[in-house]
This record gives structure tokens, C-alpha cells and sequence, in this order.
């Protein structure tokens, strides 16, 4: 119980840490309006924007209200278009999160499975090419292979289109591309986490009691490695912010990558703060997340 | 602490080692010339442009332009000399960069595991925090902040990734911390500074030149990702990112503007992995037995 207590509030301590540590980035380089406002603005304008977004108050003000808000739930407005940031969000979440899904989903699909069979067949030809394609998945930065696919299924092809998500064609890419640097860690994960579980003795016994390979692998081993890889998966996700990112921004896909992007070259600092936050939020709150199963599962963790 | 550099199993295992291993070290040795010498190899200025020669192909292509070897751009820029500089660029700032996280990581973890208690705590607060903060969006932020510039971006990058060598340096320091020679220098009389930096580093060094090699193709990628979206140097400079990024746009009739950059990234991001997988491989000999 002091584990999870513990645990629990340091969770916070850190959301609290990246949320002012944000606040402080946005602030330190001086007044946020002088980035963003257009040139020439009369100073009743300026007056009227600095009031709107409460800039006129004092650092100190700003950052308790600041805080207020997100307790209650409003997390300012962008600087341009004057909507509340969680609307912009919204607004743009769909689309990623359908790339982001799919791309998950077939990762999923192939790379655990793989993962697996390179753990069994350690010196089979079809392992050596696995491996090559994890080590390929994790090298070649996505937006690269991205631009490699376009030219050869666009432009020498001409299969499949370049730019946005109408049609179900138009997701090939993009989820390939990303599901290419999401399928490295899955195969070297699944395949690490089934060689130390048939490293063990049960898996001797079961075989000497004269089971089935079948029975043995995925009753007996794959049950066992699951609980590893499931939390990997866990820490996995939070940690593809850049991909993303890079995925909508080669492809144009309107999304929350391609939103925070804009946010950062025209300095829109809301959108900002709230896309830091929000993926700050997922990455800790993922990570108690599996260190609390684990206690919950591994009695050691809790005592230490 | 140098004396892992010319660590003469190092070379005899390189000797051994798989012709992979070989190519990629010479191919890093290569274009580590490359960008040192690029003012003397370029052909060019790669700035100055020539509306005469615009979007020419390279070598073997119809159209090619004697002169320039690998084409030029949508300003008539010759591409091989933008590649060289290009080179030079992102290789000063991984190296400068990956030099920045390796000191300050390294300082936090060596204190943090040296003295514990409360200041362990806060660091490693510290570093929680680091991690819940995706380096690509931290130097969206701090860009999008302080503008781009050359100092900025090493900034940024330099300051993504110390959590690392933070979290490893301290799990080896609190490891080594009760070995006999550690205790006999406190016994000793020793001062802390001397005791971390003559007996804790050097037999820490191993993992910590291992997470450099691997930071150095972290920031490549990140600071070329950063360049491909528009946010690192501006131009005219070149910087592999941001050719490939503004060379996307002729991707359908000039593919060599933006896949000549791209393929650099790739073979010196890759070059780097492959230098620190060896490495890890080869130094780590207290990992392995363990």
C-alpha cells in the first residue's frame, strides 16, 4: 500500500514538474504576444490580446490561474484561432488516432508472432531475415523510408496517393511507414521475452513429461512471456510522439502531429502546453500503470 | 579513463570482427574526413546558385551537367557541395551535442549515485521528469521559444538524452561504490572529486562511451527530423534535414534533391548505430559475466 501511495504521487510530482517546466519555456524568452502578434498592431489591439489571454497579469498570476484552469478543466485558447485548445485537439484527434491504431494493430499482427518464431528457430535463415528487418525498422528513421515509399508506390508505381487520408488506400503508407519503426521493438522484445521464458525449467519439465511443442510454446511459454511484453507495449506507445509527428508531416495528414508542429513555428504556445502536457500525462500515467500491475502481480516489488 | 581508447583487445577484436563491422567503421572514418576537409573538397560554394544550371541530374542521367557530379538544385546549387557541408553540419552538432548530454548526465548520475539520499531522489525526479518529456516536442518547444539557431539547436539536442547516461552512470556508480578500492581510497584520506574522477570514471567509462556512440545517432536523427520539418537552421544553409525536407517538394520529378540527403542521413545514422552495437559488444565485459 506505501508502494502505490508512493509511487502514485511521484506519478503527479512529475506531471506537476512538466507542466511548469513548460509554463517557465513559454515564458522565459519574454512576453508570448510579441512571437505571435502580427507586426502593426495599434495599441488598443495589443492591449485587447494581452487582456484576452491574460498576459497582462504577473508571471506568478498567470501561472496559479494557469493551473486553476487545468484543475477545472480549461486549458486556455489558441492564439489564433480563439477556440479552446481541447476543441483544436479534438478536433484533430481522430485522424491520428486512427493512424496511430492501425499502425499499432499491424505491428501487433506481425511482430509479435515473428518475435516468437526467432525465438524458437534461433538459427533458421527466415530468423536472420526477422532480425534484419527489426534492426532495419529501428535504423531507417521513418520519414526517410517514408519518402522512399512515396517514390516507388506513388511515382513509379503510381499505386497509391501521396497526400491526406480519404481513402482507405490513402492509409497504406502512412500506417506502413509507421507500423515499420513501431514492428523493431515488438520482434526484439517478444523474441527476448520467450528466450528467457524457454530458458526455464518448467519449460523442461513440460517437454519431458512429453507434451507437444505446440502445447509447450504457447500454453506454457508464450502464457509466461505475455506479462513482459504487455507492459513493454505499454511503455511502447507513449514513446512514439515523434513518429507521429513525422508521419503526418510527410504524408500532410491533418492531425495532432502536424497541429503541434504549426503551434511550434508560429509560436501558438497553448496548443503547445496542452500537447506536452497531455503526452507527458500518457507517458507517466502508462508507466505507473505497469509498475502497479507489477507490484500487484510481484510481491518483491512492493516490499523493496 | 583514455586508456580504454587504445585498448589493444579493442583492435584485436576489431581484427575478428564481421566485414559489417569493417565497411561501417571505415565508411564513419570516411566521412568523418569528409566534413573535416569540406572546404577543400566541395567544389563548389554551397550557397551560390546559377539559374543556368538549375534541377540538373546526376552523373548518368539524361540532361546531366558536366561539373556538377550529383546535380543540382531548384536554385541551380550544386548538390554534392551541399551534401559535404550538409555533412559537416549535422556531424558538429551530434558530436557537440551528444558531447553536452554525456557531461551533464554524467555529472548528475556520478552525484546522484555517489551521495544518495535526498539529492538522489530529486535528481532522479529530475530525470522522470526528462523522460515524461519527449526530446522531439521539448525542442519543438524551446525552438518554437528562442527561435533557431545554430546555438539553439545544439542546446536542444544536447540537452535530450542526458536521462540516460544520468540512469546508467548511477546504477554503476552504486554498484561500484562498496568496492575494495573505493573504500581504500576513502580509508585512504581521498577527497570525493578525486575519488569519482580518478577511481569511479575510468571503470565506469565502458557504458558511458557506448551511450555516446548511440546519442550521436539519436541526435542526427533528431536534429535532421528537426531540420526536415522546418525548424532547425534556416536557410540557405544546407543541412541534410532540411534538404531532404524542402526537396520533398520536387520528389515527383527531381528525386535526387531530396533522396541524395536522405540516404547521407541514413548511412551516418546507421554507420553510428552499427560503431555503438560493436562497442557495446566488445567493451561491455562486465555486463556479459554478470
Amino acid at each position: 500500500m506505501r508502494f502505490i501511495i508512493i509511487r502514485t504521487l511521484r506519478a503527479f510530482i512529475t506531471i506537476w514538474g512538466v507542466i511548469t517546466l513548460t509554463f517557465i519555456a513559454t515564458r522565459i524568452a519574454g512576453n508570448p504576444i510579441d512571437n505571435f502578434a502580427p507586426e502593426g498592431l495599434s495599441d488598443e489591439e495589443y492591449n485587447y490580446l494581452m487582456e484576452y489571454f491574460g498576459l497582462n497579469e504577473s508571471y506568478f498570476v498567470q501561472y496559479i490561474s494557469y493551473f486553476k484552469g487545468i484543475i477545472e478543466g480549461n486549458f486556455g485558447f489558441s492564439y489564433f484561432s480563439f477556440q479552446p485548445v481541447t476543441e483544436v485537439f479534438f478536433s484533430k484527434l481522430p485522424n491520428t488516432l486512427a493512424l496511430f491504431g492501425y499502425a499499432f494493430l499491424v505491428s501487433l499482427i506481425i511482430g509479435i508472432p515473428l518475435g516468437i518464431y526467432a525465438a524458437i528457430y534461433r538459427n533458421s535463415i527466415l530468423t536472420t531475415f526477422i532480425m534484419a528487418l527489426a534492426f532495419t525498422g529501428y535504423a531507417i528513421p521513418n520519414y526517410i523510408l517514408a519518402i522512399f515509399a512515396i517514390l516507388l508506390f506513388s511515382f513509379t508505381l503510381h499505386l497509391l496517393p501521396t497526400v491526406g487520408l480519404e481513402t482507405p488506400y490513402h492509409y497504406i503508407m502512412p500506417v506502413g511507414c509507421l507500423a515499420m519503426s513501431m514492428l523493431a521493438g515488438k520482434i526484439r522484445y517478444s523474441r527476448s521475452a520467450m528466450l528467457d521464458v524457454l530458458n526455464e525449467d518448467y519449460i523442461r519439465t513440460a517437454r519431458s513429461k512429453g507434451l507437444s511443442e505446440r502445447i509447450v510454446i504457447f500454453k506454457h511459454a508464450f502464457r509466461n512471456a505475455s506479462m513482459p511484453i504487455v507492459s513493454i507495449l505499454g511503455l511502447q506507445i507513449a514513446g512514439f510522439i515523434a513518429a507521429v509527428v513525422l508521419v503526418e508531416a510527410v504524408f500532410s495528414i491533418d492531425g495532432i502531429g502536424n497541429l503541434i508542429v504549426k503551434a511550434a513555428i508560429f509560436s501558438n504556445y497553448p496548443i503547445l502546453q496542452y500537447g506536452v502536457m497531455l503526452w507527458g500525462s500518457i507517458v507517466v500515467l502508462a508507466t505507473l500503470l505497469v509498475d502497479l500491475t507489477y507490484a500487484l502481480l510481484d510481491p518483491r516489488i512492493r516490499v523493496n | 579513463m583514455f586508456s580504454i581508447l587504445n585498448n589493444s583487445e579493442l583492435v584485436k577484436k576489431f581484427k575478428k570482427s564481421d566485414l559489417i563491422i569493417k565497411g561501417g567503421l571505415f565508411l564513419l572514418f570516411f566521412l568523418i574526413l569528409v566534413a573535416i576537409f569540406a572546404p577543400i573538397l566541395a567544389p563548389y560554394d554551397p550557397n551560390s546558385t546559377s539559374l543556368l544550371a538549375r534541377l540538373r541530374p546526376p552523373l548518368g542521367f539524361e540532361k546531366f551537367k558536366v561539373g556538377f557530379l550529383l546535380g543540382t538544385d531548384e536554385l541551380g546549387r550544386d548538390m554534392l557541395s551541399r551534401l559535404i557541408y550538409g555533412l559537416r553540419f549535422t556531424l558538429f552538432i551530434a558530436l557537440v551535442g551528444s558531447l553536452i548530454s554525456m557531461t551533464i548526465g554524467t555529472l548528475i548520475g556520478v552525484i546522484s549515485g555517489y551521495v544518495g539520499g535526498i539529492i538522489d531522489n530529486i535528481f532522479m525526479m529530475l530525470v522522470d521528469i526528462q523522460i515524461a518529456f519527449p526530446g522531439t516536442l521539448m525542442a519543438l518547444l524551446l525552438i518554437s521559444v528562442f527561435g533557431s539557431s545554430i546555438t539553439i539547436l545544439i542546446f536542444v539536442v544536447g540537452i535530450s538524452g542526458w536521462e540516460n547516461y544520468a540512469r546508467v552512470v548511477r546504477g554503476q556508480v552504486i554498484q561500484i561504490k562498496n568496492e575494495p578500492y573505493v573504500s581504500a581510497a576513502q580509508v585512504a584520506g581521498a577527497k570525493p572529486r578525486r575519488i569519482i574522477l580518478l577511481h569511479m570514471l575510468p571503470n565506469i567509462a565502458s557504458p558511458i562511451i557506448v551511450l555516446y556512440t548511440f546519442g550521436i545517432s539519436n541526435i542526427i536523427l533528431l536534429e535532421s527530423s528537426l531540420s526536415f520539418l522546418g525548424l532547425g537552421i534556416q536557410p540557405p544553409t544546407a543541412t541534410l534535414g532540411s534538404m531532404t525536407g524542402l526537396g520533398r517538394d520536387f520528389l515527383s520529378s527531381y528525386p535526387h534533391i531530396c533522396v541524395l540527403p536522405a540516404i547521407v542521413i541514413l548511412s551516418i545514422a546507421l554507420v553510428f548505430l552499427l560503431l555503438g552495437d560493436w562497442l557495446r559488444d566488445s567493451l561491455d565485459v562486465r555486463l556479459q559475466r554478470k
